[in-house]
């Protein structure tokens, strides 16, 4: 194998990260990790892109979830609204409205003023509801936009994180539409 | 415990003839890119440098016969996708190093901001260390760094993972196999209140009372 002098190679780096070091193992790799910061930026790295697309599934959920629970709500309050609730479900289908995420591209670093995001629609909707969310899918910010293009505050990110946004087009007729969830990193 | 090839790996080491190998090497890369394009992209920069950081990964992986792959089937006790997510951020770290020679200045800047996260971790330690505010920065630090090597070489490390990197405590739990960000908040606490403790104790008037 490579050698890679003092460091932790890569299996030990690997094996740590999946838990399957035996106890010796595991003790040498943290005795390293805790005075080695390279080391440990690596290992963080790793793990982001690891762990990162299993998180970054869930990203996929959060507005279509969120149209759910509203509907959820409309139909037990309403139990006739059965019929008008589908329709837009159907007409999103047929309609062939489409909202496209436009910039940044897919994973680009960025600066920390210089946060701006861009999508089209094939036709102008009433409101765009821009998610954005951190590694963990906690929710950093939201807002509900006229415009297609909104610049998220420097305040609510931070230098050397990942993010990802949707933005979800409400049209006149209640239909809705989404982008695909987009990433970005924010330049240290 | 050991763990099977994945598909596209095998059909690529155990290729007998060019051709049979450059299209396991195009399944390989058309499996895997989304991670190594990920991983390029991780270190910043524009899309140029981005796609150099991706090919260099690339070469790297091809050299010497696949001689990196060939390592990890030799014995392969881990996830192929974490073995590979560690080496192309190697690999991403080895172009870095290649495109900016390593000069003395980056060695001054890394002990710079190890101090400076030392100092934050002094600052969120010293809340309940009564005569802190007294003693002057340099023997704060130092009585520590003395503190700091009765931990456990864990406990160490959490402190590091959670004072000298960027890492969310969602981040830390998964690199050290915590089950939650709160059980990663509660240990942070132990070891904080145990360097708190120790800290008074090394106080002499402390002890001498």
């Amino acid at each position: 194998m490579p050698k890679r002098g003092e460091h932790l190679n890569e299996c030990q780096a690997a094996g740590y990260l999946d838990g399957t070091l035996d106890e010796a193992e595991r003790e040498y790799a943290e005795a390293h990790l805790a005075v080695c910061g390279e080391c440990r930026g690596e290992m963080l790295s790793a793990a982001r892109l690891v762990r990162f697309r299993r998180t970054k599934r869930f990203w996929y959920l959060a507005p279509p979830l969120a149209v759910g629970l509203v509907l959820v709500v409309v139909l037990l309050a309403n139990p006739g609204a059965a019929i008008d609730a589908a329709e837009p479900l159907i007409g999103l289908a047929e309609s062939g409205r489409r909202v496209a995420a436009m910039s940044p591209e897919d994973g680009a670093a960025v600066g920390m003023d210089d946060v701006v995001l861009t999508w089209s629609t094939t036709e102008p909707a009433v409101t765009y509801e821009v998610t954005v969310v951190n590694v963990d899918g906690q929710v950093v910010w939201e807002v509900s936009a006229t415009e297609t293009q909104v610049a998220v505050p420097a305040g609510r990110l931070r230098a050397g994180r990942s993010y990802a946004w949707t933005v979800v087009a409400r049209f006149e007729n209640g239909d809705t539409t989404q982008t695909e969830a987009r990433t970005f990193v924010v330049r240290r | 415990m050991k763990t099977s090839l994945p598909v596209e790996l095998s059909r690529l080491l155990d290729a007998v003839d060019d051709e049979s190998q450059r299209a396991a090497w195009e399944k390989f890369v058309e499996t895997h890119s989304p991670l190594l394009l990920n991983a390029a992209r991780s270190r910043g920069g524009g899309y140029d440098v981005v796609m150099d950081r991706y090919a260099f990964v690339l070469d790297r992986l091809r050299d010497e016969d696949f001689v990196w792959l060939r390592s990890y089937a030799l014995n392969p006790r881990t996830s192929f996708r974490t073995w590979l997510a560690v080496v192309a951020c190697r690999l991403c770290t080895d172009h870095h190093w290649s495109q900016h020679r390593r000069v003395n200045g980056d060695e001054s800047e890394r002990i710079r901001e190890q101090n400076a996260a030392r100092q934050h971790l002094a600052d969120a330690v010293a809340g309940s260390w009564e005569e802190s505010a007294t003693l002057p920065v340099s023997e704060r630090l130092a009585r520590l760094h003395r503190a700091l090597d009765s931990l456990s070489h864990r406990d160490r490390f959490l402190l590091a993972m959670r004072f000298e990197t960027d890492a969310s405590e969602g981040e830390i739990a998964a690199v050290m196999g915590f089950r939650s960000s709160r059980r990663v908040r509660q240990r942070l606490k132990q070891v904080q209140s145990a360097l708190r403790d120790d800290l008074q104790r090394s106080n002499p008037s402390t002890t001498a009372a």
